[in-house]
Formats: structure tokens, C-alpha cells, sequence
């Protein structure tokens, strides 16, 4: 088998090209269907539900993890210390909001009315956001025009 | 003025109509004068478009408040500097750079092949001016950079511009992408028009090569500004999220990096021109879905681009693009077989079809998951959030085998590699890499990372090998020449600047996946309270917060930290001192009254935060605070309550007099004077009392490295698009070429 490789290695041309083609194809579509399954199932494992106020109060459990997006409830946000803060989440669609607890770095958007994305982990009955883990919507880009006059 | 800038997006939108028109009537007719004409009408559009901008431009420089998007995205407040990019920090500023991007650089591709691809070009024409029309209908028509208020309504003061943006690198980062983007859009042109006249050689490759180059380089140049402004202004320590604005621009640039390479093999052996064409396409197709899901807010993204009525217009320019695309190739299947096939997987254009199928991956990557929360929405109900940890495990693979391929192929003959060949290339390589991998895992701790020893080792090939290569054809020149060593390494580079600009490019591609690499594996990452006069330890480092402090100008006021960084010590000795860092975060003054008269100047909505750096050539210290203005509250609510009362008895004092009067009087009576000297009373209590406050604390090594590598690489790009001189084309005397062959053998 060796020295049959050897030989093809030498004199490529003794191999049949459409027997060539077909290994390499065969191999290449291998290739990109290995991809696609590990591609498919990584997306799933290492993805999170990310939910509203609404879905997360109806879906969580106790102990899970969980993304939860929507906007700060105006007068909400209320600093215990230095580092620890909690505000209300609020479904854009719905009345519903989540209370958070949160620790850590604050980022510099942060307000009332913003939009945030914070995973909380469900500690039966409360939702403290994991530190750091709070990101918030830049306000300021591509925002549709109200009140222009053309 | 608005008037008149309206007017001009309206022309322009003739204009491009214009174009379409005429360039593909000449073509169908073979009338030349068409032709010239749509091309003439391409220049007419970057003349009125660079008005019209210019236009935009001089309202934010005057305050012109009475234009909508000036009154949005800019104040009186600002400095010019930011006044002059605040134009592209709005959805319709935006729209509008680009139709002037759009046609400058159409009009400059077409005067340069105004004599040559004649049966192409005026497809491309309208292919160029149709994207242009749609970028200006929409401009015109939904995003109006030219709306107004009605005099009563214009307001006294502009909302500002969101200090995120205010930063030196909004002046170059989005023009970069926008030219980048709207660069992508020749190739992709002048592709179709390839596809519509039957001219499937290379020749458009040829004359669209280094327009293929320039939105590789201005879109690899902006993507690196946007990383620099994501680790110096975000306040996260990080200049890479995988969030899905930053994914819609890398994967036009992996798929144009992919064509740039790929060329080659068509240019030289007449291969690869379905691959080559499809790889344009769907890097011109890309280009406008990265901007669809910039503008679309169809996807959520920390630079949330709030939601427009921009998604149906793209979708429907996608559409069209996609299903021309496929439906010409499709037609012209048999003109774009291939006049060669591939003679050996161990050739240097089977590396290179290796490494384009390497890029295709990445991008197929990158798509599926940052589509990925779209896609279980529609099929499970719930958005799945997906980050870095879904990316890794395909990219960092995928990143390792490129860098393999990009230093392997320039070492492999075209069309069949021998083993003498491969033995005389790779053996200082794969030593120095050898060499580099042992090194590390006897005098340092990467062996716990093997992905980033993976890269440690790989790299240092790639740049073994780089280097191999200018050796080799430097003491070549040297044999002709008796130059001296530089002088022939720069002659080399600049007589072959196309091949050693590569080779350049490719040498920061291993500087700069190594600083990423690192940075990313061996980060310290530290979250603390502390209070002045504490300290805590990183990596090794221990962080003193010396002292609060705290400053308030008409612009904004800031609170911050200085912090002393010190290394060893322990045992009642003093550490070495390494750096004093100033971490600072200023707040914007609001424009809501409800803020309150005091309280507007304290308002987190308006925040942005100026890290502490100490780079080096090692290692970043990486600092940032959070301000805690919890203490103040009590002060703020305090002196609002207090000056609104004082501003009303005012306002009743003086209710007699007009507005103008008004004003005179309350600033007469001090009021203002008395709000800044309560501001700035409120601010100093900031640094006599020593308030705890938050801080991330990140130790990172060879984070310098990574703009360094992205430096050469923009180098390496910029010389392999420079036009080669007159002389390189004199050909070198016989003589000469027998002493080369001397010397090589």
C-alpha cells in the first residue's frame, strides 16, 4: 500500500483524474458537513435563551441562566453602594418588568430608557445579574427622526 | 442651504438615473458617446454629492440648528474637531458620505479604465450609479440629511453628540469603512459587467486589482480603529466582542483578502474564474449586508442602531444583488471553465485555493452565527444569544491553519512541488518555529494554553519563512547588483512590490495573531472596590488608589482616580514602582429639563470613560473607574430644588420683559454664575471625602503587538497597491542573470 502511495506520489498522472476528482470532492463535501453539524450544535450549546421581562417571569427556574433584555424602567436604578445597584427591566411589548441586582462595572450608557442586555441567574424569586455582564444600547446612532420637517 | 443640499440629492438621484440609462443604451447600441456620456455623468454625481456634503459639513460648523439631524447629533458646546465628524455619527449623515464616497471612487476607477475594458465598463457604470441612486433615494426620500424645523420650532442648543463618539478616531474609522465598503462595490461591478459582455478573462481583474486592494486596506484599516476605540473608550478592556456590527464588516473583508489571493492563480494560470468571480460577488454582496444589519437594527448589537425603516429597502437591494449574481454565473457557466486544472495539492495555488477555502470557512463562521439568534427565533420562538464561546472553537482552529498556509505557500513551486524543493524551503522554518515552541514551553507557562502556543509556534513560521524568502531575494539582487544589504532588500521590495508588499502583509499578519493570541489567553482581568489609600494585587501588580479626583468646566465634569502600579516589594518592602495611572469619568451636561438645573450636569445617560494606560512592549496596564455619585445625590437634589425655586422668583420678577430681556436680567442677577460655583462646590466634595468606587483592573501581554502587526500589514497593503515604477520593467542584462544563477545554485 505504501509503495502503491509512493508511486502515485511520483507519478501523479497514473491516477485516474475522475477517481481524483471524485476523492477530492467526496472529501471536501466531508469536510464543510462535519463543519456545518459542529457549527450547528455549538450554536446550540453555547448559546443562551435570551429572554424578555414577560418570558424570562414565565420560563425561568430556579438556579438557570438566563439573558435578559428590554429597557430600564425610568426611576428605577438605585445604587445600594459603590458597586452594587438594582433597576428594573421592562417589556417593551408588556407592562411586565424583572427587578436585577447587579454588581460590577456600570457601562457608560447606562441610564433609564436604554435598552440592556444583563444574564441573571433565577435565585428563586430573584434575578442578580452576573458582574460584568451588562451591556447597554448606544442612543445616539441612526435613530429615526421625529418632528422633521422636510 | 437645505434647500438647496435637498435639491442636490434630487439631482443627484437624475443623475444616477441618468447613468444607468445611458451607459447601458451606448453598450447595447455600441455607441461610444453614450458610453462617455454615463461615464462624464459619474464625475456630475461626485461633484454635487461633494456639495451637498460640504454643505451638511458648514451646518454643523456654524450650529445651524434648524436642520434636524444638526439639532440631533451636535451642540454649541462641542469642540470643531467633533462638530466635523458629527455628520457621520447620524443614520442620514451617514447615507449621504457614502453616495459622496460612493462616487468619488466610482469616478476615479472609470477615468482610470476610460480606454481600456470598453465592453465592460459601461456595465459596470451602471451597476455603480444603480447602487449610488439607491444610497441617494434613500438619503433623499427616508433618511432626509436636509430636513428642517420650522423657524418657531428650531431649538436654542443642539442635543450634543453621544460622548462615546467623541474620540480621535471617529474622525477616520468610519470614513475608512464607508470607503471600504463602497470600494467593494468596483470589483463586485465590474465583475457583472465581466459576466453581461462574455469578457471572462482577467484583464478586469487586472485593472480592478488595486481597487480590490484599497477596500481590503481601508476596510482592514477601519475594523482596526473601530478595535483601538473599542479598548480605549468602551470601558470593557477589550478591542474585539464578536458583536454582530463587527462581524458585518470582517467578513467582506476575509472574502475580498480571499479574491486578493486567489487572483493570482487566474491572473497567472487561467484558474479558478467561477471561484474568483463568486468570491467578488459575495464580498460586494456582503458589503451591503453588513451595512443592512448595521442600519437595520434587525440584530442586537452593543453599537444598537436604533430601529429604522432602512431593513425592507436593503433586504430588497440584497435580493436583487444575490439573484443577479447567482443567475449571470449561472448563464455564463460554460465561458468561466477553468483552461487549467490543478496539478498537484502540493503547488503553491493549491495552498492558496487551501487557504481561500480556509477564509470561506471563516466567513460561513462568522455568518451563521451572528445570523444564529434570527435563526432559533424563528424556529424555537426565543432569541439565542450567542458570543466569543460559539466563535472560538471554529475560528481560533481555522485562524491556525491560515497562518500555517500563508507561511507554506510562498515557499511551494507553482504547479508541483518536489521534495528537494520542499527541503530546501522549509527546513529554517520549521526549526525556528521548533525552536520557538521549545523555548516556550521550558522558560514560560503558555504550555497551559495550547491554542496559544499553537499560535506562538505557527506564527513564528510564518515570519521564519517571510523572512527566508526577502533573504533570498535580497542576496539575489545583492549578486547582480554588489548593493548594499538594505539598499537591496528595498530594492527588491520596491521592483516587486506587488509579491514582497505580500509577503510584508503576511509577516504582520503572524506579528499581529500573536498579540492576539496572547492578549486574549494570558489577560488578568480584576474587578475591586476600593477606597483611597487601599491597594490590590494583579498578575503580580499591585494597584494603589492614591487619591480621588475631580474636575467641572463648561464642557463636562469629570471624577477619576489616580493609581499608583508598583511590582514586587512585600515583607514591609516597597514595591518597584512601574507607572501612575489617571482613570477618569466625565459626565455631559443633558439637555432635559427634568434633569434638573443641577442635576443635568451629573446625568449618567451623558458618560464616557477615559482609561488609564500604561502600554508597553510586554504587557498593557489597562484601568478604568466607575464614578460613584451615590454620596453626591443628596447635594444634587438639594441644589436643584433650591436654584429652581431661585429661577422661578426670577422668571416672576421679570415676566414684564421680552425673552432677550429675560435672559439679560437672570444672568445679571448671577444666576448662572451662582449654578456653576454650586456645580463645582458639589464636585470638589467629591475628592475630600474618600467615597468607594469601582474599578476593572486588566494586566494583558503584547497588546502592543497587535496594532503593530496591523501597522505592518496596512504597510504591506499599501506597498503591493502602489504602482510599480518604469524601471522595474527594464530587463536585467544576460550577464546579470548568469551571475544570479551562480550565486542561487
Amino acid at each position: 500500500m505504501a509503495a502503491y502511495g509512493r508511486v502515485l506520489w511520483e507519478n501523479p498522472r497514473l491516477m485516474d483524474p475522475n477517481r481524483k476528482r471524485a476523492v477530492r470532492l467526496t472529501v471536501a463535501l466531508t469536510a464543510a458537513l462535519v463543519l456545518a453539524t459542529a457549527l450547528v450544535y455549538v450554536s446550540f450549546s453555547a448559546g443562551r435563551d435570551e429572554f424578555t421581562a414577560t418570558q424570562l417571569l414565565n420560563r425561568a427556574k430556579p438556579g438557570g441562566q438566563y439573558i435578559l433584555a428590554g429597557t430600564v424602567v425610568d426611576g428605577s436604578v438605585v445604587h445600594i453602594n459603590s458597586s452594587t445597584m438594582t433597576f428594573k427591566v421592562i417589556d417593551p411589548h408588556s407592562s411586565k418588568t424583572v427587578a436585577v441586582r447587579y454588581s460590577g462595572l456600570v457601562p457608560d450608557p447606562f441610564a433609564p430608557g436604554r435598552a440592556v442586555m444583563v444574564t441573571v441567574n433565577d435565585s428563586g424569586g430573584s434575578f442578580v445579574g452576573q458582574q460584568n455582564s451588562l451591556t447597554t444600547k448606544c442612543p445616539s446612532k441612526y435613530q429615526t427622526a421625529v418632528g422633521a420637517s422636510d | 442651504m437645505a434647500q438647496l443640499g435637498r435639491s442636490i440629492l434630487l439631482l443627484d438621484l437624475g443623475v444616477c438615473l441618468y447613468a444607468v440609462v445611458a451607459s447601458i443604451y451606448g453598450a447595447r447600441t455600441r455607441q461610444s458617446d453614450w458610453v462617455d456620456s454615463g461615464r462624464r455623468a459619474v464625475y456630475c454625481l461626485a461633484g454635487l454629492s461633494v456639495i451637498a456634503f460640504t454643505i451638511l459639513e458648514i451646518a454643523f460648523i456654524r450650529n445651524d440648528f434648524s436642520f434636524k439631524v444638526v439639532a440631533d447629533t451636535s451642540s454649541t458646546t462641542i469642540p470643531t474637531f467633533y462638530k466635523l465628524t458629527a455628520p457621520w455619527s447620524s443614520q442620514q449623515g451617514s447615507l449621504l458620505l457614502w453616495v459622496t464616497l460612493s462616487s468619488l471612487w466610482s469616478s476615479l476607477v472609470l477615468f482610470i479604465t476610460r480606454k481600456r475594458l470598453r465592453e465592460i465598463a459601461p456595465y459596470a457604470t451602471a451597476v455603480l450609479m444603480g447602487m449610488a441612486g439607491f444610497f441617494a433615494a434613500l438619503a433623499a426620500f427616508a433618511a432626509n440629511p436636509f430636513a428642517t424645523f420650522t423657524p418657531a420650532l428650531t431649538p436654542g442648543n443642539g442635543a450634543g453628540l453621544d460622548p462615546l463618539l467623541m474620540h480621535p478616531s471617529m474622525m477616520f474609522h468610519p470614513p475608512m469603512l464607508y470607503s471600504g465598503y463602497t470600494l467593494m462595490a468596483i470589483p463586485f461591478a465590474f465583475a457583472i459587467g465581466a459576466l453581461i459582455a462574455g469578457k471572462l478573462g482577467s484583464e478586469w481583474i487586472r485593472d480592478t486589482r488595486r481597487f480590490a486592494l484599497a477596500a481590503w486596506l481601508f476596510l482592514g484599516v477601519g475594523i482596526v480603529l473601530g478595535a483601538r476605540w473599542s479598548y480605549t473608550e468602551l470601558g470593557w478592556g477589550g478591542y474585539w466582542g464578536w458583536d454582530a456590527v463587527e462581524n458585518a464588516a470582517l467578513m467582506p473583508w476575509l472574502m475580498i483578502t480571499a479574491f486578493i489571493h486567489s487572483a493570482q492563480i487566474q491572473e497567472k494560470r487561467g484558474m479558478l474564474k467561477v471561484w474568483n468571480v463568486s468570491l467578488v460577488l459575495l464580498a460586494g454582496t456582503l458589503a451591503i449586508f453588513g451595512t443592512f444589519l448595521v442600519r437595520s437594527g434587525v440584530l442586537d448589537s452593543i453599537h444598537a442602531f436604533g430601529a429604522s425603516t432602512l431593513g425592507v429597502p436593503f433586504v430588497i437591494l440584497l435580493a436583487i444583488m444575490a439573484a443577479g449574481s447567482i443567475g449571470l454565473v449561472l448563464y455564463r457557466r460554460e465561458g468561466l471553465r477553468t483552461e487549467h486544472r490543478i496539478d498537484s495539492l502540493l503547488s503553491r495555488e493549491a495552498m492558496f485555493l487551501l487557504q481561500n477555502l480556509v477564509l470561506v470557512a471563516m466567513v460561513f463562521v462568522i455568518f451563521w452565527i451572528t445570523l444564529f439568534p434570527l435563526i432559533s427565533d424563528a424556529i424555537t420562538g426565543t432569541k439565542v444569544s450567542v458570543g466569543p464561546p460559539a466563535f472560538t472553537p471554529f475560528i481560533v482552529p481555522l485562524a491556525l491553519i491560515l497562518v500555517v498556509l500563508a507561511g507554506a505557500g510562498p515557499m511551494i513551486s507553482w504547479r508541483r512541488a518536489t521534495v528537494a524543493n520542499l527541503r530546501q524551503h522549509f527546513i529554517f522554518p520549521v526549526a525556528f518555529g521548533f525552536v520557538v515552541l521549545i523555548l516556550l514551553l521550558t522558560l514560560t507557562d503558555s504550555g497551559t494554553k495550547p491554542l496559544a502556543l499553537a499560535m506562538f509556534t505557527f506564527g513564528s513560521f510564518l515570519m521564519a519563512s517571510v523572512t527566508q524568502e526577502m533573504y533570498r531575494g535580497t542576496a539575489a539582487r545583492r549578486a547582480m547588483t554588489k548593493d548594499a544589504w538594505p539598499v537591496a532588500w528595498l530594492a527588491l521590495v520596491r521592483r516587486n512590490r506587488r509579491r514582497y508588499g505580500g509577503y510584508i502583509a503576511h509577516f504582520g499578519l503572524a506579528v499581529m495573531l500573536i498579540g492576539v493570541a496572547a492578549s486574549s489567553s494570558f489577560q488578568h482581568s480584576r474587578n475591586a472596590t476600593l477606597t483611597p489609600g487601599q491597594s490590590v494585587s494583579n498578575d503580580g501588580y499591585t494597584f494603589h488608589y492614591v487619591r480621588p479626583i475631580a474636575t467641572a468646566t463648561a464642557e463636562r465634569v469629570s471624577f477619576g482616580a489616580v493609581i499608583d502600579v508598583t511590582k514586587g516589594g512585600g515583607g514591609g518592602k516597597p514595591g518597584q514602582q512601574i507607572t501612575t495611572l489617571r482613570t477618569e469619568q466625565s459626565f455631559y451636561p443633558s439637555t432635559s429639563a427634568s434633569d434638573g438645573i443641577i442635576g443635568r450636569f451629573f446625568d449618567s445617560a451623558n458618560a464616557d470613560s477615559t482609561i488609564g494606560l500604561d502600554a508597553g512592549p510586554l504587557r498593557d496596564i489597562w484601568s478604568v473607574v466607575s464614578a460613584n455619585l451615590q454620596p453626591l445625590a443628596k447635594d444634587i437634589n438639594e441644589g436643584d430644588t433650591y436654584f429652581a425655586q431661585d429661577l422661578n422668583s426670577l422668571i416672576k420678577k421679570s415676566k414684564h420683559m421680552t425673552v432677550a430681556q429675560q435672559n439679560a436680567y437672570i444672568s445679571g442677577q448671577g444666576f448662572w454664575t451662582f449654578r456653576n460655583e454650586a456645580v463645582e462646590g458639589i464636585v470638589s466634595q467629591y475628592t475630600k471625602h474618600g467615597y468607594p468606587v469601582e474599578f476593572l483592573l486588566i494586566v494583558a501581554p503584547l497588546v502592543t503587538w497587535l496594532w503593530v502587526g496591523a501597522f505592518i500589514i496596512a504597510l504591506g497593503g499599501l506597498i503591493s497597491m502602489w504602482p510599480a515604477p518604469l524601471a522595474v520593467r527594464r530587463r536585467s542584462p544576460s550577464v546579470s542573470r548568469s551571475r544570479v544563477a551562480r550565486e542561487l545554485v
